[in-house]
């Protein structure tokens, strides 16, 4: 009986602390095309309007619509989006901070044109970075060559994350 | 006193039931030191017949004699009673006051002054590649990773 109540205290203890890391993380993410075509004014395509504030300083001229949706990932696992056929990014929250802030290592990995021994594929950071990510606040990770121009990624971690 | 010679023909008379119109009820009639002996034995048998007596309890008494029993169980289980129940109150509080705090720690604690996005480390396995990283005025947080040349890969 006693054991058992102290178990309890102990569990409620726990689960109260862990409380707020519970939820997982929600993280978007719009991809972005960014090329230099020497237009006189910048062109953003219609679905960038809610990011063109973030990619305005860049210094292309044209932004085209790529991708964009959310990932949602438990702390400590990492999720993964594949972005275009060679660009792959991967998130992990690690931690939410008092202060509301998530703690996420995010990366941007490019598949080589290279093959390992396996016939799989072989993919290289072409970006790692971690980061303590105010909610809402936007993230800018680029440039990553494309075929034609290069790749920008905005990433926010979801306001309830 | 001095013991006469009768004395355990006696004594065996007075085991086996004081046959009347024996030699030895006659002796006993007679002599005063069996007398005493014989007066003395009967004594003894009424003691050890008195301690040998069982205690019933009647029908009519049974209610009452288990009564005193319950009474007498909780009188020595009541100290232990009021001990768990102390220890169960305690643990229970304890447990309250815990789960409180922390959820008290949670919803209510202070949140520190929020700077804004923080870029703690960053780094590519690119060749020929460099990252760095800014803020610009809007608070956009920017990783850039810039290729001294068209990447190899």
């Amino acid at each position: 009986m006693k054991i058992g109540v102290l178990a309890l205290a102990s569990v409620l203890a726990a689960w109260s602390a862990a409380a707020q890391q519970q939820e997982p993380a929600t993280v978007g993410y719009t991809a972005v095309q960014a090329e230099r075509e020497n237009r006189d004014e910048p062109h953003f395509d219609a679905a960038l309007r809610d990011v063109r504030n973030a990619l305005d300083h860049l210094g292309y001229d044209t932004y085209r619509y790529l991708t964009s949706g959310s990932i949602r990932a438990d702390y400590g696992q990492e999720a993964e989006l594949e972005l275009t056929d060679r660009y792959t990014l991967h998130v992990t929250p690690l931690s939410k901070e008092r202060d509301g802030r998530v703690r996420a290592e995010i990366r941007v990995t490019k598949e080589r044109d290279e093959r390992d021994e396996d016939g799989n594929p072989i993919k290289v950071n072409a970006l790692r970075t971690t980061s303590r990510l105010v909610p809402g606040d936007e993230l800018l990770l680029g440039a990553f060559d494309l075929d034609q121009g290069d790749l920008v990624i905005v990433l926010a971690v979801g306001a309830e994350g | 006193m001095d013991r006469c010679r009768w004395a355990k023909t006696v004594e065996q008379w007075f085991d086996e039931g004081m046959t009347p119109d024996t030699p030895a009820a006659r002796h006993a009639a007679e002599c005063p030191c069996c007398a005493q002996t014989l007066a003395i034995l009967e004594q003894m048998r009424e003691g050890a017949q008195a301690a040998a007596r069982r205690e019933t309890v009647a029908n009519s008494q049974f209610p009452a004699f288990m009564e005193g029993i319950r009474e007498g169980i909780e009188a020595k289980q009541a100290p232990a009673w009021h001990f768990n129940r102390l220890w169960t109150l305690s643990s229970v509080a304890a447990a309250a006051l815990i789960a409180s705090a922390s959820l008290f720690t949670v919803f209510t604690g202070e949140r520190a002054e929020v700077e804004g996005s923080v870029v703690e480390s960053y780094s590519t396995d690119l060749e020929n590649a460099a990252v760095s990283s800014y803020s610009t005025e809007n608070g956009t947080t920017t990783v850039w990773v810039t290729t001294a040349e068209e990447d190899l890969w």
